[in-house]
């Protein structure tokens, strides 16, 4: 009974609220009548009876509030006509409010972009089951930098011996397949996968079964998983795929099944995984193979850093057991993302501050438009309370207020978001990784709205506690003066100076990464990347079953791609420079003592020199005449060249391949070539020996060709000569080495680009900010400026007052600007190049530009208020 | 006869309860007949009445009906419902404990 009349009155609160309303105004009024008439009875005139009535009965409007405020869905219907009131309020003002929704538009949009990109790249759990427990086991050589992959060797010392891993898998990546499918040939990327990788990650296949341990042996290991992309792409997705057989690079190889398409390992690019069939020859270490990824589940109760104890201890007994390969050799223990994201880190978490400076500019400049709004009703505010409208209830009607411009600005914004990323999405740098788990999805929307929540409250909060300090009594002296409006502009003030304060370190920032990514750009990387053609191929030695049968089919294609009208010369490279593929080989050098030194080392074609422009320093280049059973051969580079041999010729001494132990004949340098920057125009530049294609013959290879005019043009008949030798070889990357230099450039192109947008969106929003506010303060001293200036104030004495007040704004903007940007400065540094974080030159380019572009917006209402007509200022009044 | 005395906090609930027990009332009559029922002692806030009569709504402890009062004016008659009547027998119970409990330290003290 109870509840079915809460029910019925909750009901009547939800439906006719407006009925209630009028209902509780009638009663009201009928109650007044009743006292009036009693008073009357009792004796009093009716005026007399009427005031005493209405001072019994007390407020009206204060007691319909109350009375509502105990009606159920009060809240909500108070809410409603709060908000429907900003919407009018917004109407009425269009410049206010389009310059409101564009603030926080950008604010959220840029948040919500750079939130999506970290968290996809950083944050995103990796699509395995618990990814917490997969990590990646690292080797660390004793005299390299870098971390290199696991040793299959190594990796079964592990299996036997560790305590914390459930189980440990090996990838082997990447391999290349070529795959015509009676279409168009096509190379693809390929993962070995021991049989356990499946189930140390934790998936299944979607169709089919994983691979099984007899799989990993070779001559059994012609089974092959696809990936959900290529099975849709090539095989229209048909399900009896599995147990067919296709052929890849000319061999038979039968579908076992197909995987999810969140499965992406180790990277995106792959499409094939085939079982690891581990050359004995690596078991028995009498030749190294540090390029397995070690992939493993921890236990339920092992740590990573229990994990890491352990694996210490095993490279310990590891270097007592084979002190020739193992002494000095560690074992790191990671997140299985680490290492690909370690490098894009910081580069992202600038992105992401800056992002958030821009929201908190975006915040405080909305802030600023609310607390103008809100000075233009002060009298309505005070004229509200007077009547007995409590603190709680306006506050809440300023919140409900902004909600409008919150939830335009707010879709905007991520509508905005959607667009950027979307149409970063394919220009991504290709360092970048994880690109394929970017996107704008729930995790992410919930955090913008939250942000989009907590910027709405503060910004309509902070005016609107000013607004209120108003003393009854000045409402009756007029809209001007008191203290509230002086307080009132201190604050509008202040939030103009935090906006330039912050706007300038993101200026210094943008300066700072222009400058060094134009000092990347003016990085010589030893070799003309104009007017050249380049693509890659991957040679399956199913075809060409050994080196020669290799090398030659590469000198066929040189001598064919040469004699095009338009190429002026052709080369091969087994890895292209700044295209991120690296070769590293150990050497040992006759005469210098010590461990192995570890160089890059590049198997390449005599005129790959030539088509480089890679200058001859001394000696001579390679020559057909350095053929596979002629004495070994090598090209060094210079610094090479300086470093080992200081003041002595290079030509003449005698090297040899130290590991992997293919070769192990004494060979000669008979050359040294110009210094060239394989790794990117950032790195300092590892040293550099090159072999004979013909003494070293790898199957994957770069094909270089120098156009005497334009590399686009020659395109076709190059594609064309490689297909009238092979018709089935494919090639992939076809690019122009300039392109290629791009690419290598291209994150910190974004970071800088990004970076740069947002630091002039900063710019933007606070000179309109502190636009605004002088522009506010010269309408509201309108009346001021007309009495000097009728009392003898010259139009540049009113101009100067106005500036002068310009003008310390940002003096203090750009006083506190640069002390956070200094304070900033430090964590800016992992990401420069060539330039030092504190560059003065940064520090006061930024603090011109913003002071010029500050000064700027204050001169525009500082010319108008010199404009002011004393008489018409003086009437307005 | 001293000075009326404002409510107790908490108490007007039950005197409205106890008020519209008898037959349905309006809210005018409501406060009079509290004011009749004390003898005069007891002040209604009138301000205070109408959102502790909608609060009571809310809370299905009266409902309210359109009437015609004497003279054939049109008002809005709060009668008690049954939720209202073991309400206001607890709230009856408790307070007597209590006044008699502060009646018994009064007098003891």
């Amino acid at each position: 009974m109870r509840i079915y009349a809460r029910l019925a009155a909750a009901l009547r609160g939800w439906l006719r609220p407006g009925a209630l309303d009028s209902e509780l105004s009638e009663e009201l009024h009928d109650h007044l009548d009743r006292q009036v008439q009693a008073n009357i009875d009792a004796g009093m005139t009716r005026d007399e009876a009427y005031r005493a009535a209405a001072l019994v009965l007390g407020n009206i409007e204060s007691i319909r509030d109350e009375s509502r405020a105990a009606r159920p869905g009060a809240a909500f219907h108070q809410t409603a006509r709060d908000v429907a009131f900003g919407v009018r309020l917004l109407r009425r003002s269009p410049a206010l409010a389009a310059a409101a929704l564009i603030v926080v538009a950008l604010g959220i949009g840029a948040v919500t972009a750079i939130v999506s990109v970290v968290y996809g790249v950083l944050l995103r759990p990796l699509p395995y089951a618990q990814p917490d427990r997969v990590v990646a086991v690292w080797t660390r050589l004793p005299d390299s930098l870098r971390r290199v992959r696991s040793n299959p060797a190594d990796h079964r010392e592990w299996l036997v011996t560790n305590t914390v891993f459930e189980d440990i898998a090996l990838a082997n990546a990447p391999q290349n397949f070529n795959f015509s499918g009676g279409g168009e040939p096509e190379r693809l990327l390929a993962a070995r996968l021991s049989s356990n990788v499946l189930s140390v990650l934790g998936i299944t296949p979607a169709l089919g079964r994983g691979f099984l341990p007899a799989e990993e042996r070779t001559g059994d290991d012609r089974v092959v998983l696809l990936s959900d992309g290529l099975w849709r792409r090539r095989f229209g997705a048909d399900p009896s795929i599995v147990g067919r057989t296709i052929i890849l690079s000319g061999l038979p190889y039968a579908v076992i099944g197909v995987m999810r398409p969140e499965f992406r390992f180790p990277e995106r690019e792959h499409q094939l995984w085939i079982p690891l069939a581990i050359n004995p020859r690596l078991l028995t270490r009498q030749t190294s193979g540090y390029d397995h990824l070690a992939v493993a589940r921890l236990k339920p109760t092992a740590s990573i850093a229990q994990a890491q104890r352990e694996m210490n201890a095993i490279a310990v007994r590891l270097a007592q057991q084979y002190p020739a390969t193992n002494r000095g050799v560690r074992f790191e223990v990671l997140p299985l993302n680490e290492e690909s994201v370690r490098d894009v880190r910081p580069a992202l978490y600038l992105l992401l501050a800056a992002a958030f400076c821009l929201l908190l500019i975006a915040c405080l400049n909305l802030a600023g438009l609310l607390a103008t709004r809100a000075a233009t009703r002060t009298r309505e505010f005070g004229v509200r309370q007077a009547l007995g409208a409590s603190r709680r209830r306006l506050l809440l009607q300023a919140l409900a207020e902004v909600i409008p411009v919150l939830a335009v600005g707010g879709v905007s914004g991520i509508a905005i978001a959607e667009f950027a990323v979307s149409a970063f999405l394919p220009i991504a740098p290709p360092s970048l990784p994880r690109v394929d788990s970017i996107q704008i999805n729930t995790p992410v929307l919930a955090f913008s709205i939250l942000v989009l929540v907590i910027t709405g409250v503060v910004a309509s909060l902070v005016p609107a506690v000013h607004a209120w300090r108003v003393e009854i009594p000045t409402l009756t002296r007029g809209t001007r003066t008191g203290t509230a409006s002086r307080d009132q502009s201190r604050m509008r003030n202040a939030l103009v100076v935090a906006q330039l304060a912050l706007t300038l370190p993101m200026l210094v920032a943008a300066m700072s990464l222009s400058r060094s990514f134009t000092a990347l750009m003016t990085v010589d990387p030893g070799f003309r990347t104009q007017d050249v053609l380049s693509l890659q191929m991957a040679i399956p030695r199913s075809k060409y079953r050994d080196d020669a049968q290799i090398a030659t089919l590469y000198s066929r294609i040189i001598e064919r791609v040469e004699a095009i009208p338009g190429v002026s010369s052709a080369g091969m490279v087994n890895r292209l420079p700044l295209s991120g593929n690296n070769q590293v080989l150990t050497f040992a050098f006759e005469g210098i003592s010590g461990p192995p030194i570890t160089l890059q080392s590049r198997s390449v074609t005599p005129d790959y020199f030539e088509t480089m422009s890679i200058p001859l320093r001394d000696g001579r280049l390679f020559a057909e005449r350095d053929r596979a059973d002629a004495p070994l051969v090598g090209l060094i580079d210079e610094r090479t060249a300086r470093m080992f041999w200081p003041g002595e010729r290079a030509v003449g001494k005698r090297f040899r391949v130290a590991l992997p132990a293919q070769a192990s004949a004494w060979g000669e340098i008979v050359g040294v070539v110009g210094f060239i920057r394989h790794d990117g125009l950032d790195g300092d530049g590892d040293r550099q020996l090159y072999l004979n294609y013909r003494q070293f013959t790898d199957g994957r290879t770069a094909l270089v060709v120098r156009a005497r005019d334009d590399p686009w043009a020659v395109t076709p008949a190059v594609l064309q000569a490689i297909h009238t030798i092979d018709p089935e070889q494919p090639v992939y990357d076809v690019r122009s080495m300039d392109d290629v230099r791009d690419r290598s450039t291209a994150q910190r192109w974004l970071d800088t680009a990004v970076v740069t947008v947002f630091a002039l969106g900063s710019l933007l929003l606070s000179s309109v900010g502190l636009y605004g506010v002088i522009a506010f303060g010269v309408t509201q001293r309108t009346r001021e400026f007309g009495v000097r200036q009728t009392l003898g104030a010259a139009r540049g004495d009113i101009s100067r007052l106005v500036l002068r007040a310009g003008s310390r704004l940002v003096m203090y903007g750009t006083a506190l600007g640069l002390a956070a940007a200094l304070a900033f400065a430090r964590s800016l540094k992992t990401v420069l190049f060539a330039v030092d974080a504190l560059d003065p030159i940064g520090f006061v380019a930024a603090c011109g530009v913003l002071c010029a572009v500050a000064l700027a917006a204050t001169y525009l209402p500082a010319r108008r208020a010199a404009r002011t007509d004393p008489a018409n200022a003086l009437r307005a009044e | 006869m001293g000075k009326p005395i404002d409510l107790i906090q908490g108490t007007l609930d039950l005197l409205i309860l106890k008020a519209v027990a008898t037959a349905p009332l309006h809210g005018w009559a409501i406060a009079q007949r509290i004011n009749q029922l004390s003898q005069d002692v007891l002040r209604v806030q009138q301000g205070s009445l109408y959102p502790a009569l909608q609060r009571l709504e809310r809370e299905g402890l009266i409902r309210a009906e359109w009437g015609a009062s004497e003279n054939n004016r049109r008002a809005r008659f709060y009668s008690v419902t049954k939720a209202g009547r073991t309400q206001l027998e607890r709230e009856r119970e408790s307070w007597e404990r209590l006044s008699a409990a502060i009646a018994l330290v009064l007098r003891t003290a």
